[in-house]
Parts: C-alpha cells; sequence; structure tokens
C-alpha cells in the first residue's frame, strides 16, 4: 500500500514537471540559425529567430535605426536593428540578432542585439 | 622551460604522489602522513606559481603571453592583480591553488580514518587541474617581447572583478572537500561525513551565494548583459550546484543516499558549469574562449561521476525516511535544477535531435519557476508548525488584501500574496523565537529565509518593469518615460588616458522631486566602447538610464524602471547577513 502511494506521488510529480516543461518550451523556443540557415528555409521567415553571424566591416551605418550587413557561411543579410545597441558591437564583431525577417524589405527587423560578452575575455581572437 | 613550468610540474608529480600514497594509506597509516605531506607540497608549489604569476602582472612582464594580452602598462594595480583571473590559463591557475589551500586546511585539521580516506580522492581532483593548468599554460613565453601589453577589456575594470570571481571560485571549489568526505564516508561506512560536509556546505554555499549576487549587481549596471538575470548559460551553470546545495543544507540528516547523491551532484555540477562555459557548447552572453579543455571536464564528470555511483551502490550506510518537508523542499530544489539543467542544454541537444538548433528564451525558465517557487513558499509557510499560529495567517491575509487594493487580478498575484505573506510570517515567528532566546546562529538561519522572500517579492516586482528606447534628443529637449519628466541640458567631454569619457547632463522631474543623471559614453582609442549607466535607486523602485548613443547633436537614451530591485539587493544582503552569521556561530567546527 505504501509503495503504491510513493509510485503515484513520484509519478503525479513527473507528469506535473513535463507538462510545466512542455507547457514552457511551447511559449519560449525560438529558432537559432546561421546567416545561410536563414536565407535558405523561408518556412521560417515572419517566425521571431535568433541569427548568429558577423558583422561585415564597413556596412554599419547608424542613421536613425542601426543598420548592417551581417555574413555567415558565405552569404549575407541586412539588417534594421531598433533598440539599445550593447558595448562590445563593432564591425568583425561576432553577434547574435533575434527579431523576424521580413519578405517585403528583404531584411532582417532586429529587436535585440546580443554580443560575446567578457567574463572571460580572450581578446577577439 | 621556465620556474613557472617547472613548478607546475613538480606540482603535478607532488599531487601525483599524494594520490598513490593516499590511496595506499587506506591499508598503512604511514602512508597517510607521507600524503599529507605530499599536500603540503602541493600547496607550496601552487602558491609559488601563482606568486610568479601574479609578479609578472605587477611587474608588466610581457614576455608571458598570458599577461601581454590580458595587461598593460596603463592598468592600475589593482586591476594587474585581478587580471590574474580574468583569462582561462589564470583561472585554472587560480581554481588549483584555492583547491590546493582548501584540501590542507582540511587534512592540517583532521587526522583521522575519514579525513585518510577523503586524502586520495581530493589529491586525484588536484591531479586533475594540475594537468588542466599545464595543458593551458599560463607560462607560455613569447617568442618576442611586446612594447605593451594587450590591455584588460574595459568591462573587466570593475569594482566586482575583485569580489565576484574568487568567490564563485571560492563556492565552486569549497564543494570538492565534503565530496572528498562522502566518497570516503560511504566507502568506510563512518556516518560522521554527513555532519561534516555541512559545515564545508555552509561555508561553500554562502561564498556561492555572494559570488552569485556580486554577479547579478555587476550584470544589472552593464548593459547589453540582460539585467541582473538573464537566465544565461553562464548564470545557470552557478545557479544549478547552487540549488542542490541548499537542497543538501535542508537534507535530514538520516537521509544518508539522498544526501550523498546532492554531495556528489553538486560538485559534478561545479565541473559541468566549467565546462559549460569553456567548450562552446551553448552559447552564451559571458562569452569564453572555446578551448579543447571543454572535454577534459567532461570526461572528468564521467569518470568521477562513474567511481561515486559505483562507490555509493556498494556502499554502507542506510536510507531512513526523514523530515517530511525539509525533505520536499529538496525536492523542489532538484526539480528546479533539473529544469535549468534541461533548459541549458536544450540549444545543443535539439541541434543533436532534429538537425536545427534552437535557442530558448527566459520565458521558459519564468513559466516554471514561477509555480515551483510559490511551492517552496508553501512550504517556508508550513514547516515548524506554521499552521498552528496566528501570525503567519494573518500576514498572509494583510498581503492579499494590499494586493486586491492595488489592483492586481489573475491567479499569480494572488497566490503570490498568499504564500508569500504566509511564509514571510512563519520566518518572523521562528526568527523572534530564536532572537528572544538568545540563539544568534539559529538566528541567523531564519534571517536567510526571510532574505529569501524579500528577494522573491523583489524579483516577482522588477518582472512589472517596463522600458523603453528614446532616440535623437536634441540638447534642451524633453521627453517623458514611466512618470519622470527628462530635459537633456547638454554634454561634457572628459578626456582620460587613452580614452574619451561623454557625459550627457539630464535633469529628471519626478512629481516634485528633482535630480541630475549623467549617464555616459566611453570610447577607447582601440575602438570600443562601454556604457557608464546610472541608476536612481529608490525604495519602490530604480530609474535605469544609459545613453546609447551620440552624434554632434543628439543623443539616444535606453531607459527603464525597475519596481522592487531595492528588494532583491537587500534581501539578497539579508541572507549573505544571516549566512555569515551562521558561519561565525560554527566556526570553532568549520573547517573539519
Amino acid at each position: 500500500m505504501k509503495k503504491l502511494k510513493f509510485v503515484l506521488a513520484v509519478a503525479a510529480a513527473a507528469l506535473g514537471l513535463s507538462y510545466l516543461i512542455l507547457m514552457g518550451l511551447r511559449g519560449a523556443k525560438v529558432y537559432y540559425l546561421r546567416v545561410e540557415e536563414l536565407l535558405s528555409s523561408p518556412e521560417l521567415w515572419g517566425k521571431r529567430v535568433r541569427v548568429e553571424g558577423e558583422v561585415v566591416p564597413g556596412s554599419v551605418k547608424r542613421g536613425k535605426n542601426l543598420e548592417f550587413q551581417m555574413a555567415g557561411g558565405g552569404r549575407r543579410v541586412r539588417v534594421i536593428h531598433t533598440g539599445p545597441v550593447p558595448p562590445l558591437f563593432g564591425e568583425g564583431k561576432h553577434v547574435v540578432v533575434e527579431g523576424t525577417y521580413s519578405r517585403k524589405e528583404k531584411a532582417f527587423l532586429s529587436g535585440k542585439i546580443l554580443t560575446k560578452c567578457p567574463s572571460k575575455y580572450e581578446a577577439g581572437r | 622551460m621556465n620556474v613557472g613550468q617547472i613548478l607546475l610540474w613538480l606540482c603535478l608529480l607532488s599531487s601525483v604522489f599524494a594520490s598513490i600514497s593516499g590511496v595506499l594509506g587506506s591499508k598503512r597509516a604511514d602512508w597517510a602522513r607521507v600524503g599529507r605531506f605530499s599536500s603540503v607540497a602541493v600547496f607550496s608549489l601552487s602558491s609559488s606559481a601563482l606568486v610568479i604569476l601574479a609578479l609578472a602582472f605587477l611587474g608588466d612582464d610581457f614576455s608571458f603571453r598570458y599577461v601581454a594580452l590580458h595587461s598593460c602598462y596603463d592598468l592600475p594595480w589593482v586591476y594587474k592583480l585581478t587580471a590574474v583571473w580574468a583569462g582561462q590559463e589564470g583561472s585554472l591557475l587560480f581554481w588549483l591553488w584555492v583547491l590546493s589551500a582548501f584540501s590542507l586546511t582540511f587534512l592540517l585539521r583532521n587526522r583521522d580514518r575519514l579525513s585518510d580516506g577523503a586524502l586520495p580522492v581530493l589529491s586525484l581532483v588536484q591531479t586533475f587541474f594540475c594537468l588542466l593548468v599545464l595543458r593551458s599554460d599560463p607560462f607560455l613565453k613569447l617568442p618576442f617581447v611586446p612594447e605593451d601589453g594587450r590591455g584588460l577589456n574595459p568591462l573587466l575594470e570593475s569594482p566586482w572583478m575583485v569580489l565576484h570571481p574568487p568567490s564563485l571560485y571560492l563556492g565552486y571549489i569549497g564543494f570538492t572537500v565534503p565530496f572528498a568526505l562522502s566518497l570516503a564516508g560511504v566507502a568506510s561506512g563512518d556516518e560522521a561525513w554527513m555532519e561534516r560536509s555541512k559545515r564545508w556546505f555552509l561555508f561553500s554555499w554562502t561564498f556561492l551565494t555572494l559570488g552569485i549576487l556580486t554577479g547579478m549587481k555587476w550584470s544589472y549596471v552593464v548593459l547589453g548583459w540582460g539585467g541582473y538575470w538573464a537566465w544565461d548559460p553562464v548564470e545557470n551553470a552557478s545557479l544549478m550546484p547552487w540549488l542542490t546545495a541548499t537542497a543538501f543544507l535542508h537534507s535530514p540528516p538520516r537521509r544518508k543516499s539522498w544526501s550523498f547523491f546532492l554531495v556528489v551532484v553538486t560538485f559534478e555540477l561545479t565541473i559541468f558549469g566549467t565546462f559549460l562555459t569553456r567548450s562552446g557548447f551553448v552559447s552564451s552572453v559571458h562569452a569564453f574562449a572555446r578551448s579543447p579543455l571543454g572535454y577534459y571536464f567532461l570526461a572528468f564528470i564521467l569518470l568521477s561521476g562513474g567511481s561515486a555511483g559505483w562507490i555509493g551502490l556498494r556502499g554502507r550506510g542506510k536510507e531512513r525516511s526523514e523530515g517530511g518537508i525539509m525533505f520536499l523542499s529538496g525536492l523542489v530544489l532538484c526539480a528546479l535544477c533539473l529544469v535549468t539543467f534541461l533548459g541549458t542544454i536544450f540549444p545543443a541537444v535539439s541541434e543533436l535531435l532534429s538537425g536545427r538548433r534552437m535557442a530558448l528564451g527566459p520565458g521558459f525558465f519564468n513559466t516554471i519557476f514561477a509555480p515551483l517557487g510559490l511551492s517552496v513558499f508553501l512550504l517556508f509557510g508550513i514547516c515548524r508548525k506554521g499552521l498552528k499560529s496566528p501570525l503567519p495567517l494573518g500576514i498572509s491575509a494583510l498581503s492579499l488584501y494590499l494586493v486586491l487594493r492595488l489592483g492586481a487580478r489573475g491567479p499569480y498575484p494572488i497566490l503570490a500574496a498568499l504564500f508569500g505573506g504566509f511564509a514571510l510570517g512563519n520566518v518572523l515567528l521562528q526568527a523572534l523565537r530564536f532572537l528572544r532566546s538568545g540563539d544568534f546562529g539559529r538566528f541567523g538561519r531564519d534571517l536567510v529565509h526571510i532574505g529569501t522572500v524579500i528577494f522573491a517579492f523583489g524579483a516577482y516586482c522588477s518582472s512589472l518593469g517596463t522600458e523603453e528606447e528614446v532616440e535623437g534628443v536634441g540638447p534642451g529637449e524633453d521627453f517623458r518615460f514611466g512618470g519622470y519628466d527628462f530635459t537633456l541640458e547638454g554634454f561634457s567631454p572628459e578626456p582620460k588616458r587613452g580614452r574619451m569619457l561623454l557625459k550627457a547632463k539630464l535633469r529628471v522631474k519626478e512629481g516634485r522631486e528633482e535630480f541630475t543623471l549623467s549617464p555616459g559614453m566611453e570610447f577607447y582609442e582601440g575602438g570600443q566602447t562601454t556604457y557608464k549607466v546610472e541608476v536612481r535607486s529608490g525604495l519602490l523602485k530604480d530609474l535605469y538610464v544609459a545613453m546609447t548613443e551620440v552624434t554632434r547633436d543628439a543623443a539616444s537614451f535606453y531607459l527603464k524602471v525597475v519596481p522592487g530591485a531595492s528588494f532583491i539587493w537587500s534581501g539578497g544582503c539579508l541572507v549573505l547577513a544571516g549566512a555569515f552569521l551562521s558561519l561565525v556561530r560554527r566556526k570553532h567546527a568549520a573547517f573539519r
């Protein structure tokens, strides 16, 4: 009897936890792509994704919005960014942008830039 | 080979020797004594190596590659010292040194069979770290001597650099001794390991907490690190052992197998965290160098975890059921750890399974931590007969009333108020009891719990904050945000050595209150820019202002209101105060 109760309790806890994890996954998972993957997966255009790439030197334009070209896997995408620009952003830096690819503007509209910051910084090698 | 490298090789030799004599020591006590001697050697050799590295930094000896990459002539001497742990090579050496210091302290203060048994485990872990340090080679010489070093990354020139990494290391490394104790204890059937591990855990837990909190505070004022907590893999790596360590501190004394499991898992998680941050297995905002060293850690986890599991299965010591609520709280904490673990490795695992890399937003963690966190508070409330007294229920009702008056709707605010108030009421009740009886050590424990409730309250409030980017503001222009009125009065440039600090002067009005904030940007000669964030802290909310862009005649600002931030920090301080109080009370018993 005691064993049955124990098994039931464990099962209930496991079920509850898996349910929570599934709920969490549903709301929060974001595709994480490289530039060439983004350009070759039209089914993900318009969806919220993260894209990793290198800021093409000489392409950064700071106007009303920040605009730059991001390269990866031999391809490039234009990024239009609105929002704060983190300290380590710069030409030639490796960055991750979060946002959606717009078919209309043929550009990635980013709302967030993540740079690689230096808890254990190895000077940009 | 230079002196530093020779010292490291000798260090490796003596720790291998200590391991061998430690293993032989389980049969003959003479060998155990030899092993203790070798530990003294390990400590002195690693200390000398560390001193040599520190002196190289202070003396600007750029012939060392590591020094040249992390320092320069102009660096203030404090940061030259902290640069010792600014990169992988140095931080591994620092790790080795702290580990040898802990082992020596432990071995010198204890001369019984149990500590003899812990000796080979400690020495083996030391051997592993010796190998790592040798492999990464902090004493590598450059073929030429550069005129000046590359300098420390400007973001690391922060006072937090003095406190944050060492306290994290003290926390992480401190879990090695109880790991060794538990293996020795379970293998020999000596149940004293548990009480003694708890004292070490309290010490390590305190420093791990200090490390995490200082990290939060640092991250809070750096733009682009995502606020005080962003569920970044590196942050998660420190949270996971913290959760299991907390579970162990709550583990009832008679649950031997459960406790053994927690001690081993905590130790492995500290190594796993190091693996995560160095292997490039997942990507992080706080990027570490990718290096092949990462997989050494993985191999070490498999080896040490495997042998611990083997010892655990063969070990003597019976599991007896005890301590319903304490045990339950441990289970919930472990569930939280499991969730953090899954969420952290999800990007890499999803790539293996589906070929597509996926990332998880903070939403994943928040969705799960909220309900489980609430259940922790329910346990806070009902433990130690909290239901029998009117105070917890009273405070619970009061906070529910307040929350409803403030207009909160929906299940979360209401449940949070109910459970949070209940928990706070009960811990206050316990604290009052111990305060009256003059038992300050136990009072320390309650202080930790009160701090936790306050911290959680602040963390919840902070999720209700707002942020906004205001662009193209010219001098003399006004803008509004979050109930504040801002006027940009002008800019003031301050040229400094090797960089230029440009500050904006913002006049801020909120109701009748007026103050000035001067967020700035610092432009370095190397082309890097850092942000001087300004935070106006109030009791109920923080106003956070950063200047994110500046041209000849206009500037952009990033603004954020963080409600409850002061509760986060004051709660954190209470937790630390309580933990140190408990440590001091157990001063005589510690380190055994």
